[in-house]
């Protein structure tokens, strides 16, 4: 029982370190914090221009700039994590570009770049780390995904499809690096907002009411499951994506 | 369109007997008569008498064979009896579609407020029929190397609703009895296939407190038309759907779809 990653007195990601990449400038600070209260050191990658403008505003231990696109630069980041903390346990992906718009005023262009930011970067992401996560005995990657890879929403057609592609990936993954002890799951989010916006206010919105809990999400709320998918005490979760939503998914 | 499905002979039930409980109003009704309309000669089983005969009527009005039979079907020791008057009448049964399960009086109450009896008997009156007719015709059909079962689940039995414990619960249930189903049976010749209905108009509907919601709150802008929901039981009952089993077939104008937001909520992100 001692050694329960449950029931130990220790940080639960103690000695771990891990490669926060993030898009949404509001999601990066309290991301960054929960991995770091439970024990891990934590390079942030900026995932859009917005986050990389914050850069060490964070309070990340080590900041990579960002947005990285393309795989060189990508495994130089990765390797820069190494030398400077000696490995790499935890990537996780945030990348979270919104475009909601009707789908005739949708570009080819706007649809690839989304995906770009979305679920390519995502992927690349992956495929820099995998080498290194699997000298590790127990790797492991978090992909945040939105609920939109399983529900519809009018002017959401792009954006959703990226979310699906992401929630697609994390369940091959998963297979496909099994026998390396690379654990790949997802978060899934629903209506998150990365302000506090007091409850009286949020709930004008027809669709706060709408929601089960009666309020949007904020990224604290997916930091408990965070820690828990990138501690050993999720060693045997593997390809879920499991939703903290407010209860959005159950709803009629 | 039921007359151009049964021009097809993918789509020709000619020579298939059909049974489906509940068949005698609303949906089942409903459901019977496209079945009868697509050939099959269709066993309507039911609680009360009196609309048992005029759907018998009706089904031999359209020029087909059909045989109307009163049952209590939770009461599992008699609906070996009643499968097997109806081979008698009219053969063994090739489809049977699992609509029965009461409505009234399921929904609106808190949970608090319910009692042991209200859950057994809400849940049983749902799932009881579902599995006792499964079992009284799967024997004879996986000896024969076919058959077919159509089980009517609902939108809330893959959604939450407020409120609303046994019909959940229990449409939960026949959607997860049609997959274990497909899986014992397929090796036989038998599929199952659950059907899943969104918001249509019935008369059990109607006496409910369970109203029907607004078309605004459907994606496609109306609820459904009661022969759209044959024209999909037919086609599960018909050689088209031979290597479909297990599987759940919803029709809903959308609703499942969606859930996410309210409906027609459309967020626009501003131009940069």
């Amino acid at each position: 029982m001692s050694d329960s990653p449950v029931t130990q007195r220790a940080k639960p990601l103690d000695g771990k370190v891990a490669i926060l990449h993030v898009g949404a400038p509001g999601w990066a600070a309290p991301l960054t914090r929960a991995l770091q209260c439970a024990g891990a050191k934590v390079a942030l990658a900026a995932g859009s221009h917005e986050v990389a403008t914050l850069g060490a505003d964070t309070g990340a231990d080590l900041f990579l700039g960002g947005p990285l696109n393309d795989k060189h630069a990508i495994s130089s980041a990765v390797s820069r994590v190494e030398e400077r903390f000696g490995r790499l346990d935890i990537l996780v992906n945030a990348p979270q570009a919104e475009l909601f718009r009707p789908i005739s005023e949708l570009s080819d262009s706007d649809l690839l770049n989304l995906f770009d930011r979305n679920a390519a970067s995502a992927f690349r992401w992956c495929q820099g780390a995998g080498a290194h996560l699997s000298r590790q005995p127990s790797g492991r990657i978090i992909n945040f995904i939105s609920g939109l890879a399983r529900r519809g929403l009018s002017n959401a057609s792009a954006y959703s499809m990226t979310q699906a592609a992401l929630d697609a990936m994390t369940q091959s993954l998963a297979l496909e690096w099994a026998g390396t002890g690379i654990r790949v799951n997802g978060i899934g989010y629903g209506w998150t907002e990365a302000t506090h916006r007091p409850l009286e206010a949020q709930q004008k919105d027809r669709l706060v009411r709408y929601l089960p809990l009666r309020r949007k999400g904020h990224p604290d709320d997916l930091s408990g499951l965070l820690v828990y998918l990138a501690s050993d005490a999720s060693s045997f979760i593997t390809g879920q994506t499991v939703f903290v939503d407010g209860g959005a998914l159950a709803h009629a | 369109m039921s007359e151009r499905y049964s021009q097809s002979p993918m789509f020709d039930l000619t020579g298939k007997v059909a049974a489906i409980t509940g068949g005698g109003s609303g949906l089942g009704l409903e459901m019977a008569l496209g079945l009868a309309r697509a050939g099959a000669d269709v066993a309507v089983i039911g609680r009360r008498p009196r609309p048992i005969e005029e759907a018998v009527r009706r089904i031999n009005d359209l020029g087909g064979r059909s045989f109307g039979i009163s049952a209590d079907l939770t009461a599992g020791g008699t609906v070996g009896a009643v499968f097997a008057q109806i081979e008698r009448e009219l053969g063994p049964v090739d489809v049977l579609v699992n609509n029965a399960g009461l409505v009234a009086g399921q929904g609106g109450r808190a949970i608090w407020d319910l009692s042991d009896d209200d859950w057994r008997s809400g849940i049983s009156g749902i799932l009881d029929p579902a599995f006792f007719c499964s079992r009284a015709v799967s024997k004879q059909m996986s000896d024969r190397g076919r058959g077919k079962i159509i089980n009517i689940s609902s939108g809330l039995g893959m959604r939450g609703a407020r409120d609303n414990y046994m019909y959940g619960c229990a449409k939960g249930a026949i959607v997860q009895l049609t997959r274990s189903l497909a899986v014992s049976l397929g090796r036989y010749g038998v599929t199952a296939n659950c059907v899943v209905p969104g918001f249509f108009p019935t008369e059990g509907t109607a006496s409910s407190p369970m109203a029907l919601p607004s078309a605004e709150f459907i994606p496609v802008g109306r609820v459904g038309r009661p022969d759209e929901l044959g024209h999909l039981v037919t086609w599960l009952a018909s050689e088209a759907s031979n290597y479909m089993t297990g599987e759940v077939f919803v029709i809903d104008g959308g609703g499942l779809a969606g859930g996410y937001a309210p409906t027609g909520y459309a967020p626009v992100t501003p131009h940069v």
